[in-house]
């Protein structure tokens, strides 16, 4: 039995080690937020999907659950993390070349498969880029594969948008590329107002239209209002949803919401199949 | 604790000024003789209950209750000295409450009684106590046990079975007494034996945490033995979170179940109203209230100080002389 | 079906010990039983309705080591071998089985799965039902053999034994056991029947499915919970509740432990910005009634309650499962 405790293939509770390889910057002030890349220690990198997560491990502090920020079709690991508590405090003090564990791919991720041939909208607020980063990045990898592509993405300032070079990058190349502000800034050239009204003013045309949405709660909450309004049925519309994650397998219970496991079902869910739950996301 | 003082307290309540909105009482429990705390409306009189089984302390509920609400409520001694505690503590105004006192004999053990009566307990009719004897009715059968053999323990060392504060009393008032003799008993056994008697007794917790919940005297959001702090906030800095004292995890042994003892009781200096709420609820029945009363009783000898007193015990300690 | 002529659990204790294993058997602590690793048969009382706290943890312990870590991953925990228990009821066989749906579907959970697989099973069949259980109101036969290797029934002071598995086969083939004549079958018969009409508590559980799913929003649940101190005693005392938390004890150098948590704490489900999905406590004492009669039905397709009424009896407060359920409203507005 010990042999299938020790093998981390099969015991689901022990890490790959890994090492941090670069450390960006996205966000300073008192919310900060780190991308870190991670390379896994003498192994392959595993295969994941769009959407799912890793629980980051320090020994000492703990394990945090975080969804992979860039897309299988890049190479290595990239998270970007919000410093909030025990787990994140410390990464936030570590440097290039420190250890961390690894345990994933966890979860259900996008079902990018599926929407071959459809055109893709990401609305994301705040940190809740970060998974919408993985979809945009694997889109525009698969290019063929898919309709047109539309990022909208907006945060409370200029300073707390994340990947900002990346998308001026995306900009210039010619993507259609939407930010905002919620508030007006000086020399800000896009839109200022949250990111629904964002939204709301581009109006995306739901026709063979995938729309997925991450960021608060209650931006979450308007936005699908809003496409709703614009005549996205709910099975058109994706979103992830956060829960306090322990086992990441599915089955501490911590993630549970009504009879499903956060962890394992989800992340990613499709707004169908969440209003088919007694209790509300 | 018969059928007379039920119908005084339903008296009581159907008499009680306009301004009750709620009254916390006692209500026979569906499938088994005890009763449980209930919050009634005052048209709902008639489902009062009350009898030797009506154990539990009402003053949680009403601490909740009495926020926003004026509210009635059924108490016996150490129940109004819960809810004087709370007021001492500013967690109960006390002109939000109507206290009909209970001049108490004493609750029964609901563990021994299930031990020693006869019955299935669906199929009680009725646990009166009359006299010195708890008379229990069953189908028309009739078991009488003596009031010693099924007397809550905590009980025999009561020393306010009359509510000190109350608008109106039931009963006839009855002397307390500041009795420690058995924990007097219990420290003449050497240091050895009480440690070992102690880890047995802490190796048992399965730290359920139920003898901290239940305590009237237990309302911290924020608790030393608690992994993660419940009181923070979306404004929290995450250093102030990554920096919360983790006093004990998780960890059940007995060695960190006896921190999370002291750390309880320790809080509870000058303040336990001696309910017993801890031991009853402890579901591996132990003997919790041992703790507290050694405790109470340095509190009475070092300090020379009451729990009756009108002002806080740290307050005193602070106006204590130096030396 | 055999009879043996001495005491069959006490002697299979011995025997289990003789060859090494660990047992697991009642022992009576003050007003109670609980089962306790024991080094003797003389150690045991068979004298209960059930134990105080399930045994669950003979394969989820309250505690468990996952990981002993230094800088990194240093040292798993050794397996136990050979593991047994001995006096167990039926309703917590059933305990057991729902438990191996978690943590053995699906992903398989390694060191769950290490105790479980060399654990024997010698079960105790029940000769009157408790003033809290309802087993049988969940679809449990209190005398049912379902998922033990070997049955013990207690008949007339003479002990019935009904060997059901091969490992069970093994062991009893160690010990002088006659068939059962015509009589005592009859009897063990006459003796079932008894045990089904020994039960004081009944929960209907016709169409609950959907009485539980219309009744979600009512305040029903607000007033369930009206007494509700949020404590673990109920979740901690069930067969079936299996939720846990991780955490690190240990800053440079420790062991990440999972340890037994409850959808009753509120800090269960507290997120780390602060956000809490059950906040309010009737949602949390709602959330536990749901996941054991809806939920776990909705996602495994059998109740996670066995009905051995432990929470009800142990309860601070008093909340009762059985009551609960069966009141729950079929009319909602
Ligand atoms: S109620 Fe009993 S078992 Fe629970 S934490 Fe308190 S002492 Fe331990
Ligand atoms: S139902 Fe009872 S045992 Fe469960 S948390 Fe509430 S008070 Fe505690
Ligand atoms: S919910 Fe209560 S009655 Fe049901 S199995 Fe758990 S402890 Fe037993
Ligand atoms: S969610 Fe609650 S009721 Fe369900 S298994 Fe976990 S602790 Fe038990
Ligand atoms: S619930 Fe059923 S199986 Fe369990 S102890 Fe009671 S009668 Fe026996
Ligand atoms: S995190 Fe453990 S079940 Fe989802």
């Amino acid at each position: 039995m010990s042999e299938v405790i020790n093998e981390p293939m099969k015991n689901p509770y022990l890490p790959y080690k890994a090492e941090i390889v670069e450390i960006r910057d996205e966000v300073k002030g008192i919310r900060p937020i780190k991308t870190f890349k991670i390379k896994l220690i003498g192994r392959e990198r595993f295969d994941y999907q769009s959407g799912q997560g890793c629980l980051i491990s320090v020994f000492g502090r703990g394990e945090s659950w975080f969804t992979i920020a860039n897309s299988p079709t890049r190479p290595d690991l990239e998270f970007s993390i919000l410093k909030t508590g025990k787990v994140t405090t410390k990464l936030h003090e570590m440097e290039v070349g420190d250890v961390v564990g690894i345990r994933g791919p966890l979860g259900r991720g996008f079902p990018l498969d599926e929407w071959k041939g459809m055109n893709i909208v990401t609305i994301g607020g705040g940190i809740g880029q970060t998974p919408l980063r993985s979809i945009y990045q694997y889109v525009i990898d698969n290019e063929k594969d898919y309709g047109d592509l539309t990022i909208i993405y907006g945060a409370r300032t200029s300073r707390d948008l994340c990947y900002k070079d990346e998308l001026m990058e995306l900009i210039e190349q010619g993507y259609n590329v939407e930010l905002s502000i919620d508030n007006p800034e000086p020399d800000w050239p896009y839109f200022v107002g949250f990111v629904p009204d964002n939204l709301k003013r581009i109006k995306p045309d739901p026709k063979d239209t995938i729309a997925i949405t991450c960021g608060p709660p209650i931006m979450i909450k308007i936005t699908l209002g809003v496409l709703k309004d614009l005549g996205f049925k709910e099975d058109q519309i994706y979103t992830t949803l956060e829960r306090r994650m322990k086992c990441g397998i599915g089955k501490c219970g911590k993630c549970k919401l009504e009879s499903v496991y956060v962890c394992r079902d989800g992340p990613v869910f499709r707004y169908d199949e969440l209003s088919a739950l007694l209790e509300k996301a | 604790m018969n059928a007379e003082t039920l119908e005084r307290i339903k008296e009581e309540c159907r008499k009680l000024p306009a301004e009750i909105s709620y009254i916390v009482g006692f209500v026979r429990k569906q499938s088994e003789p005890r009763e449980v705390v209930a919050v009634l409306k005052p048209d709902e009189v008639d489902k009062l209950s009350f009898s030797p089984l009506s154990f539990n302390n009402p003053a949680r509920t009403v601490m909740e209750l009495a926020k926003d609400n004026k509210v009635a409520v059924i108490a016996k001694g150490c129940d109004a000295r819960a809810l004087k505690q709370l007021e001492k503590e500013e967690k109960i105004e006390r002109e939000n409450l109507y206290i009909i006192g209970i001049s108490c004999p004493g609750v029964i053990d609901y563990r021994k009684f299930r031990n020693t009566v006869k019955f299935r307990l669906a199929e009680i009719d009725s646990v009166e106590l009359i006299g010195d004897e708890v008379v229990v009715k069953a189908g028309g059968e009739e078991q009488r046990i003596p009031f010693s053999e099924v007397i809550f323990e905590n009980c025999l060392y009561c020393e306010q079975p009359t509510p000190k504060d109350y608008d109106v009393l039931i009963g006839e008032p009855r002397e307390g007494k500041v009795d420690f003799s058995d924990i007097e008993e219990f420290e003449k056994l050497s240091a050895e034996e009480r440690w070992s008697y102690w880890m047995d007794v802490f190796s048992k917790c399965i730290r359920c945490h139920a003898c901290r919940q239940v305590c009237p005297m237990c309302y911290c959001n924020e608790c030393l033995v608690d992994p993660s702090n419940l009181a923070v906030s979306p404004m929290t800095p995450a250093e102030e979170k990554a920096a919360y004292p983790r006093v004990l995890g998780r960890t059940v042994n007995a060695a960190d179940n006896l921190i999370y003892h002291i750390v309880r009781v320790m809080h509870h200096a000058g303040r336990c109203a001696g309910c017993g709420e801890c031991e009853r609820a402890c579901p591996m029945e132990l003997p919790l209230r041992k703790l507290e009363r050694k405790l109470e009783k340095v509190v009475y000898e070092v300090f020379n100080y009451s729990p009756d007193e009108e002002i806080p015990f740290l307050s005193k300690l602070d106006i204590l002389p130096e030396g | 079906m055999k009879v043996y002529s001495g005491n069959f659990l006490k002697d299979v204790i011995t025997r289990l010990l003789e060859e090494g294993y660990r047992v697991y058997a009642p022992v009576k602590e003050g007003n109670y039983h609980v089962f306790r690793v024991v080094k003797s048969a003389d150690e045991t009382d068979f004298d209960y309705i059930n134990t105080k706290k399930s045994p669950k943890e003979v394969t989820f312990p309250e505690n468990e080591v996952l990981i002993k870590y230094g800088e990194w991953v240093e040292e798993l925990p050794e397996q136990p071998d050979r593991l047994a228990i001995v006096g167990i009821r039926p309703c917590d066989v059933k305990g057991i089985r729902l438990m191996d749906r978690v943590f053995l579907e699906d992903i398989t959970d390694p060191y769950y799965e290490a105790k479980r697989k060399n654990l024997l099973i010698i079960g105790y069949a029940c000769n009157q039902a408790g003033d809290y259980c309802f087993c049988s109101s969940v679809g449990i036969k209190p005398y049912s053999s379902e998922g033990v290797d070997i049955l013990v029934t207690n008949l007339n002071g003479r002990q019935i034994v009904e060997v059901v598995s091969d490992a069970g086969k093994e062991l009893a083939a160690n010990f002088e056991l006659t068939d059962a004549s015509a009589e005592d079958i009859e009897a063990k018969k006459e003796l079932e029947k008894k045990v089904m009409e020994s039960f004081t508590r009944k929960v209907d559980t016709e169409n609950l499915e959907e009485r539980m799913k219309r009744a979600f929003d009512s305040d029903y649940w607000r007033e369930v919970a009206t007494n509700c101190i949020s404590c673990g005693t109920c979740t901690y005392l069930c067969p079936t509740c299996f939720c846990f938390d991780i955490f690190d004890d240990g800053e440079l150098k420790g062991v990440r432990i999972r340890a037994w948590d409850s959808c009753q704490f509120p800090l269960h489900t507290l997120e780390s910005s602060s956000h809490n999905p059950r906040p309010e406590k009737w949602q949390r004492l709602r959330n536990r009634f749901y996941d054991k009669f809806y939920y776990m039905l909705v996602r495994k397709g059998e109740l996670y309650c066995v009905g051995c009424g432990r929470c009800s009896a142990a309860c601070p407060v008093g909340i009762d499962i059985a009551e609960v359920i069966d009141n729950v409203p079929s009319e909602v507005e």
